[in-house]
């Protein structure tokens, strides 16, 4: 096969990769009529779904990737029994079904379980709630957050890190002033992938929490109640405001260094 | 002050073995010995980063065996400086310090750094520093963290030959100041120049302890042999430019024209001696005569050993030595120039 010939089946292949992923949001873009998306967004339904897509991802990201950073620099660090296992238990909710995931938080959180019981006795229930919510996209986007944290601990020199404890400093001082800060790139570009999941999940949602609806079931209610033609616009503008807000935390979480080049 | 008491640690093949040492608080210790005979995991054992697997480690009558790294006080100083990348100097100088007045620490920082020179980089980044500034930032930050000794694992390897002299300077004046100092390298010269206690390490075992002079004259290990058997090596004094061996007052050595008064080690190599059955009428500044003591085959020649009132050795060829007849006993004349003389301060 000449050079030629061989960059040319390449670069088709590309084309047709490009093509299969940007003819469908182009076809919706095309088939959705501009005062159908501005109807949209002032349909108050649409909006506190939306809000509460967003909120609900930002919050879930930001509570559990705080408390997962001593897991992941832990597995980044330190040598112990069933590691392996460990790691592969961490990737779990990425390979199993999401309605599958749903229905196993389900029976973790839901009225008649112990974490159940014992949210109700503090008055407060995780099924159809917010924090219901937040779980779902917590367990199926933890991972993409765990990875990146331990690859960014893994490339900070063990060296660095023992250099700041001899100089006196405790070990949590080191983890906050120096692992952190130097692994900071992938914690926050994992917090953003994070983000970026747990605001499309559907399948552990449907199951946890129905109400209040997220945009994504919002999506499929439309969709199964009214047609293609009442989902559409809500899709566009969900999908428009989701890639406006991952580009947007991509901006802001780009190194100076780069963001100048 | 230091003590090292029966210190075993094994990697597999690779074993530190039964390491005893005992450093004094106005010790500067060089420990010598090649790449991979054990020094650094010995410095970090000390420091608390590698666990041995058996032995005492006292600091101040402490046993620190099992005592977290962060409450050893063991300052260590890296072969390449760990210094944080994300903060400027004068934050990696204040990381140490304990607690107390901001004002306080502020003012320590800046002594230290004006008694290293890097009082103009405080403010800087340290991505686009040297190795010597680097090297020095890490020096003020361990100082600043004020430890009980200091552990210097290689600290010149990272650093140009024009800068080692000044950094020398500097541990040295550290260790008068009352700090003592561990410091471990493969470089004999560097050995020579701080050392006041030296012990030799190879295969993970101390195999000779003493003072330069003791180990330089008396090498006990084949990779200080090897050094010694090369060079002709002296303890000496300096007065107006001329060089006295320590203890042999009446024995005069030209050095070079820039040399300053004080005590030095001076080393002139082997290869630069001539041997001569009369007196020459040579430039040489540097002429003596004495008996040949012995005649040793030695990679490409012969090596020759003379006593006059001194020992020198010189390295010739087989040819020279049939030549001139030499054998043990014969009166001979050893000869070299001015500038052949090394001086290592």
């Amino acid at each position: 096969m000449s050079n030629r010939t061989f960059t040319l089946l390449f670069s088709t292949g590309l084309a047709l990769v490009l093509l299969f992923i940007i003819s469908p949001i182009a076809g919706m873009i095309i088939k959705t009529p501009l005062p159908d998306l501005f109807e949209a967004t002032r349909d108050g339904e649409v909006t506190d779904s939306i809000f509460l897509t967003i909120s609900a991802s930002f919050a879930a990201t930001l509570i559990f990737a705080i408390l997962s950073l001593p897991a992941s620099w832990m597995l980044a660090r330190k040598r112990f029994p069933f590691k392996r296992l460990i790691l592969g238990i961490i990737d779990l909710p990425i390979v199993i079904p999401h309605t599958a995931a749903g229905i196993a938080l389900l029976g973790l959180v839901s009225r008649d379980s112990v974490i159940g019981k014992l949210a109700a006795s503090m008055g407060f229930d995780f099924i159809g709630h917010p924090s219901g919510i937040m779980l779902a996209m917590a367990f199926v986007s933890l991972p993409f957050f765990i990875n990146a944290a331990r690859e960014g601990f893994t490339s900070v020199p063990e060296r660095i890190e023992n250099a700041a404890l001899n100089l006196g400093a405790s070990p949590l001082k080191v983890f906050l002033t120096i692992s952190i800060p130097l692994a900071s790139r992938n914690i926050v570009s994992g917090a953003v992938m994070m983000f970026a999941r747990g605001m499309s999940e559907f399948g552990a949602i449907v199951i946890i929490a129905y109400q209040p609806m997220t945009t994504p079931v919002l999506i499929f209610e439309r969709f199964s109640a009214f047609g293609l033609q009442y989902a559409r616009p809500v899709a566009l503008l969900f999908m428009i405001i989701s890639v406006a807000v991952f580009l947007l935390m991509r901006l802001l979480t780009k190194d100076p260094e780069n963001a100048r080049n | 002050m230091l003590e090292i008491k029966n210190l075993n640690k094994s990697y597999g093949r690779f074993s530190i073995q039964d390491i005893n040492l005992h450093i004094s608080s106005a010790d500067y210790y060089v420990l010598l010995g090649p790449s991979g005979a054990g020094k650094s995991v010995l410095l970090e054992m000390i420091a608390g980063i590698t666990k041995p697997d058996s032995g005492k480690i006292i600091l101040h009558e402490q046993d620190i065996t099992d005592l977290r790294i962060d409450r050893r006080k063991t300052g260590l100083i890296f072969q390449n400086p760990a210094i944080f990348p994300h903060m400027t100097v004068r934050e990696n100088i204040m990381y140490g310090m304990g607690k107390g007045l901001k004002s306080n620490k502020r003012l320590k920082t800046g002594l230290l750094a004006e008694q290293m020179g890097i009082s103009h980089l405080l403010e800087s980044g340290t991505t686009k520093l040297s190795g010597g500034e680097l090297q020095r930032i890490a020096l003020a930050r361990i100082l600043a963290s004020e430890p009980d000794i200091l552990l210097l694992d290689e600290p010149m390897s990272a650093i140009d030959t024009t800068l080692k002299s000044g950094l020398r300077g500097l541990l040295r004046d550290l260790n008068k100041q009352g700090l003592p100092v561990l410091h471990v390298t493969h470089d004999y010269e560097e050995a020579i120049a701080l050392a006041n206690t030296m012990a030799v390490i190879e295969n993970g075992r101390i195999i000779q302890k003493g003072t330069p002079e003791e180990i330089f004259n008396k090498p006990g290990s084949t990779f200080v042999a090897t050094f010694s058997g090369e060079h002709n090596f002296f303890r000496s004094s300096i007065k107006n430019h001329v060089i006295s061996p320590e203890g042999h007052s009446d024995i005069l050595i030209y050095g070079p024209d820039d040399v300053g008064d004080g005590h030095a080690h001076i080393m002139i190599r082997s290869k630069n001696i001539i041997i001569s059955n009369q007196k020459p009428e040579l430039s040489t500044m540097n002429n003596f005569q004495g008996v040949i003591q012995s005649i040793n085959p030695f990679r490409d020649g012969f090596e020759i050993k003379m006593a006059c009132g001194i020992h020198i050795v010189a390295r010739i060829t087989k040819d020279s030595v049939e030549r001139l007849n030499l054998y043990p006993g014969k009166t001979v004349w050893a000869c070299f120039k001015a500038s052949s003389v090394e001086i290592i301060r």
